[in-house]
C-alpha cells in the first residue's frame, strides 16, 4: 500500500498545521509516513508546498505524475500542482481566490478564472472536486478554518477513507489544536458532509 | 523504543544530545535553522549546563564551538552553506589544530535554492581544510550519523562537516529516540603551540601531515561502525549519496531491478575499497550526487587504478544525457540516471500533457513586506527622498543586503539593485563610487546584516572618506530565518534577558559623525534624514527604527487599526501601488483594508492624498 498527497496553498494558510494532524492521523493507524514542508519564503505570501507520503515509501519526494490526491488552499495554486497529478488523480480545490498583491489593482487582472481551471484539468483527464471551503468555515464561526473544512472534505474521499477513519483525524485534529477547538470541528465536519454527499 | 515524527533537522538535534553535546552556538540561515532552535528550547528543561547560542557570526559562532572543544566538551557549530563560506577562514586553520572533544561542524546546502542565494555544494570545504563530511539521506541517518560523528571526531581527533540538503532537513518521518547523555567533563585545555598555534612552517607542515592521517583514521572507523553499506547483485551497479538513495531503493524495489548498489555516507574520504570492489564486480556504474561531480571525479581515477574497463556514468560522460550539476535531484532525475544504466527504458519519466498550459494561467507571487512590516515605510521613503533631489525612479543605485530587507527589490518600491553576501551592500556601494558613479549612492541593510558583517565596510567607508549613504533597517530581529534575536535584541537564543548592543553607539564608536535615527513609521521624518543624509558629504548613516512586526504581535503590542472612510476614498489605488500591503485590497472602486490582517502601522494613512485612511475609533 502506497499513498501519495500533495498539499499546494499560500504562507499564513494553515497548511504546514494542516500536513502535521494529517501525518498525526496517519501515525496513529501505525503507517510509516514522510511529509516534506516547503519553507522560507512561507511568511511573505509565497507558494507553499507540503508533499505526505504514507505505506511503503521510501522518502518524502512524490515522483511526478503520481499525486492521488491533491488539496488546493487557494484556487490558482493548484496550478503549480499539475505536473504531479495523472488520470488517477484525485483533486479537491478551495475555490477562495487570493490574488497576489500585484494583480491587486481593482479587477482580477492576470488571475486565472475558475472555468479555465476546471477546463484544463478536464482536458487532461484529472477528476477535481471544488469546494467553497471560505464559506464553510464562515458557517462554522472561524473564518480562518478553511484548513479544517478542506481536511474535512479529503478525509470522505473514498482511498483517504478506505485507510484512516473521520475519528481518527477528529482525534488528530482535537490534539494538535489548543484554540477553538469546537468550531474547527464543525469546519471539519461541514468539509466531510460536502463531500460524503456526492455520488462517486 | 519510543518513536517521533521529526524532521531531519530536529534529528540531528536529537542526536546530539544523545552524544552528550555540551556547546552549541549557529547562525541562523534556512535550511539550517531548526537544529539549534530545537537545542534551544530543549536546553531550557535540561538544567544540565548545555550551552545553547545565537552567535553575531558563522565564523564567530565557529569560534565558540572550537574553543569548547579544545577544553575538552563535546560541542557542534550550526549553520547554512552561505555560513561556512564566512567560517571557512577559521575551519582550515582549526582542522590543522583538530580537536579534543568531539566537533561537529553542521551545514546545510540547498541545491534548489528554495530559500535562495547560490547552488552551493558545501562538500568542497571538507576537502579544501582535510576533514571528514558525513551526508545524511534521511532524518533517521540524519540522528544516527549526528551522533557517531561526535564519537568519530573524539576518538581521531578530526572536526567532522555534516551535511544535510534541504530535502533532508526539512522532510519529516519517525525516528526512534534515544537519551540524553550527560558527560560532565572537567574543562581543561592544555597549552602546546606547536598545535594551536601557527606561526612556524614546520609545526604547520607536521599539522598538515596529522590532518590528513585525522581524516584516514576517521574514514576507517566509519567504515567499522557500518557506514557506506554496500551490496552486490549482477554486473550494474550505483554509487548513491545523499537523498538519491532513497529514490534509488524506491525504484529498484518498484521496478524489481537487479543492482549492485553502495551507498556513501562519507563523501571525504571515500570508501576506497568498497569503490574498487564495486568497479571490479561491474561493467557499467552510475554515480548519483546532487550538485558537484566530487565522488564521480574520484571514482573515475580509481576505475583507472583498477585495470578493469568498467564504464562509469554520471555528471561527466562523453555523450548526452548527462546528470545535471544543477539544482536537486528528484525520482525523475534518478530514473533518467537509471534508464542509462540499464540501457532501456522500464522507467519513463512522468510528462503531464497540461503542463504547458498550467504554465500559462500561473500565477507569479514576488514576496512582500508583511502587514504592518517598519521596512516598507523605509523604502517609501528612499524613493520619495531620491524624488525630492531631483531624480527619477531608477536613476540612484541603492545596494541591497540579506534577509527581509531585500524585498525592497521587489514591486512597488523596486529600490534595491544588488544582494551579494552578508554584509556588501556596503562594499559594493564603495565599489561603485570609486567606479565612477557620481550621482548619490545608498546602501540598506538589516540590524542582523549590520552586527554579522557590516562594521568592517564601514570603518573602510570612514577611512577613505567615502560619499554615501547608509540606511540601517533596525527590526530588532534576525526576521527572514523565523524570527531570533541578535546582539540588539536584548535576549539570548534561550530568551534570557541580555544588555542589547546599542546600534546608534557603535555606529558612531566607528567614527561616523552624522547619524539619524528616525521612526520608520512616520513617513515624514524619514525623507527628511534619509534627504539631508543625501545631500551630506562623507558617510551618513540613518538608522530606520520600527520593531518587525510579526514579532511585536506575538508580544500582543497593540497598534490602533485604521480603516477606509468610504466617503472620502477617491478611488486612486495610490495606498496600493506604493505600498503593496498584504491588508489593503480594492472592492469595486474603494479600498478596503481587512481587520484580520491590518497591524495599525499606519504608514498608508500617510500615503492617502484624500485622507480616507482613519484610526479606528
Amino acid at each position: 500500500m502506497r499513498l501519495n498527497l500533495l498539499l499546494m496553498g499560500i504562507g499564513g494558510q494553515g497548511l504546514v498545521k494542516l500536513s502535521e494532524i494529517i501525518a498525526r492521523g496517519v501515525a496513529k493507524k501505525n503507517l510509516p509516513v514522510w511529509i516534506y514542508q516547503q519553507k522560507g519564503m512561507a511568511q511573505r505570501g509565497g507558494s507553499v508546498r507540503c508533499e505526505i507520503r504514507m505505506g511503503e515509501v521510501e522518502g518524502s519526494a512524490i515522483p511526478r505524475g503520481s499525486a492521488d490526491v491533491v488539496l488546493a488552499l487557494e484556487l490558482s495554486e493548484v496550478l503549480n500542482a499539475v505536473d504531479w497529478m495523472s488520470e488517477k488523480s484525485l483533486i479537491l480545490i478551495n475555490t477562495k481566490q487570493i490574488p497576489p498583491i500585484g494583480l491587486r489593482k481593482g479587477g482580477d487582472g492576470g488571475y486565472p478564472k475558475k472555468e479555465e481551471i476546471r477546463e484544463l484539468l478536464k482536458q487532461a483527464g484529472i477528476k477535481a472536486i471544488f469546494v467553497d471551503a471560505a464559506d464553510l468555515a464562515e458557517k462554522a464561526g472561524l473564518p480562518i478554518a478553511a484548513n479544517m473544512v478542506m481536511l474535512g472534505a479529503l478525509a470522505a474521499l473514498p482511498n483517504i477513507k478506505e485507510l484512516i477513519d473521520k475519528k481518527v483525524f477528529r482525534a488528530a485534529l482535537v490534539e494538535s489544536l489548543s484554540k477553538e477547538v469546537e468550531k474547527n470541528l464543525k469546519a471539519f465536519e461541514l468539509g466531510f458532509n460536502q463531500i460524503e454527499r456526492k455520488k462517486w | 523504543m519510543e518513536k517521533r515524527i521529526m524532521s531531519g533537522n530536529e534529528a540531528i538535534a536529537e542526536g546530539a544530545l544523545e552524544a552528550g553535546v555540551e556547546v552549541v552556538a549557529g547562525y541562523p540561515g534556512t535550511p539550517s535553522t531548526e537544529v539549534l532552535e530545537v537545542l534551544a528550547e530543549r536546553s531550557k528543561s535540561l538544567s544540565d549546563g548545555l550551552h545553547v547560542e545565537w552567535s553575531v557570526n558563522e565564523k564567530v559562532a565557529l569560534e565558540i564551538a572550537s574553543g569548547a572543544s579544545w577544553c575538552g566538551k563535546r560541542a557542534m557549530a550550526t549553520m547554512k552553506m552561505s555560513g561556512l563560506n564566512v567560517a571557512s577562514d577559521s575551519l582550515a586553520s582549526i582542522a590543522y589544530s583538530g580537536c579534543k572533544g568531539g566537533l561537529v561542524v553542521y551545514v546545510a546546502d540547498d541545491p534548489s535554492t528554495s530559500a535562495g542565494m547560490v547552488q552551493q555544494d558545501s562538500r568542497f570545504y571538507a576537502l579544501l581544510s582535510g576533514i571528514p563530511c558525513f551526508d545524511a539521506s534521511s532524518p533517521r541517518k540524519a540522528k544516527f550519523l549526528a551522533k557517531a560523528s561526535f564519537e568519530i571526531s573524539e576518538k581521531t581527533g578530526a572536526p567532522i562537516l555534516l551535511r544535510t540538503t534541504t530535502r533532508v532537513a526539512h522532510s519529516l518521518t519517525e525516528v526512534e529516540l534515544g537519551k540524553r547523555s550527560h558527560l560532565s567533563r572537567p574543562s581543561e585545555f592544555e597549552k602546546n603551540l606547536q598545535k594551536y598555534t601557527k606561526a612556524s612552517s614546520e609545526w604547520c607542515t607536521v599539522q598538515h601531515e596529522q590532518t590528513l592521517e585525522r581524516l584516514k583514521r576517521a574514514g576507517e572507523l566509519a567504515n567499522e561502525l557500518g557506514f557506506n553499506k554496500l551490496s552486490i547483485k549482477g554486473k550494474l551497479g550505483v554509487i548513491a549519496s545523499g537523498v538519491s538513495k532513497l529514490y534509488v531503493k524506491e525504484l529498484v524495489k518498484e521496478n524489481s531491478l537487479e543492482l549492485s548498489v553502495l551507498e556513501i555516507e562519507t563523501s571525504n574520504p571515500l570508501p576506497r575499497e568498497k569503490i574498487e570492489k564495486l568497479l571490479t564486480h561491474s561493467n557499467r556504474v552510475l554515480v548519483l550526487e546532487e550538485l558537484e561531480p566530487i565522488i564521480e571525479t574520484q571514482v573515475r581515477s580509481m576505475a583507472l587504478d583498477c585495470n578493469k574497463r568498467t564504464e562509469i556514468l554520471g555528471k561527466l560522460d562523453k555523450d548526452e544525457p548527462r546528470l545535471s550539476r544543477v539544482g536537486e535531484y528528484t525520482y525523475d532525475v534518478v530514473a533518467v540516471g537509471l534508464e542509462k544504466l540499464l540501457g532501456k527504458q522500464p522507467i519513463s519519466p512522468f510528462k503531464s500533457k497540461v503542463s504547458g498550459r498550467a504554465g500559462e494561467l500561473r500565477v507569479q507571487r514576488p514576496l512582500t513586506f508583511c502587514a504592518g512590516c517598519p521596512h516598507r515605510g523605509t523604502y517609501l521613503a528612499i524613493n520619495e527622498a531620491i524624488k525630492k533631489h531631483g531624480y527619477k525612479k531608477g536613476e540612484i543605485i541603492v545596494t541591497g543586503d540579506i534577509g527581509c530587507t531585500i524585498l525592497g527589490m521587489n514591486k512597488p518600491f523596486e529600490s534595491c539593485w544588488t544582494e551579494v553576501s552578508m554584509g556588501a551592500s556596503l562594499g559594493i556601494a564603495q565599489g561603485f563610487r570609486w567606479g565612477g558613479i557620481e550621482k548619490p549612492i545608498l546602501a540598506t541593510i538589516g540590524d542582523s546584516t549590520f552586527f554579522h558583517a557590516g562594521i568592517p565596510p564601514l570603518i573602510n567607508a570612514k577611512q577613505h572618506g567615502v560619499n554615501l549613504t547608509l540606511v540601517i533597517l533596525d527590526n530588532s530581529w534576525t526576521a527572514m530565518t523565523g524570527y531570533q534575536p541578535n546582539p540588539g535584541t536584548g535576549l539570548t537564543a534561550t530568551r534570557e534577558k541580555t544588555n542589547p548592543v546599542d546600534l546608534a553607539a557603535l555606529v558612531r564608536g566607528c567614527g561616523i559623525e552624522s547619524v539619524r535615527v528616525v521612526n520608520a513609521f512616520r513617513k515624514k521624518e524619514m525623507i527628511d534624514a534619509i534627504y539631508q543624509a543625501m545631500g551630506s558629504k562623507g558617510i551618513s548613516v540613518v538608522i530606520a527604527r520600527g520593531e518587525c512586526a510579526i514579532q511585536s504581535a506575538r508580544r500582543k503590542k497593540k497598534f490602533p487599526k485604521v480603516q477606509v472612510n468610504e466617503d472620502k476614498c477617491t478611488g486612486c489605488k495610490r495606498c496600493m501601488t506604493l505600498l503593496a500591503c498584504p491588508a489593503i485590497a480594492f472592492e469595486g472602486e474603494k479600498a478596503r483594508i481587512d481587520p484580520s490582517l491590518c497591524d495599525g502601522c499606519g504608514v498608508c494613512v500617510c500615503v492617502c492624498p484624500a485622507n480616507a485612511i482613519e484610526e479606528v475609533k
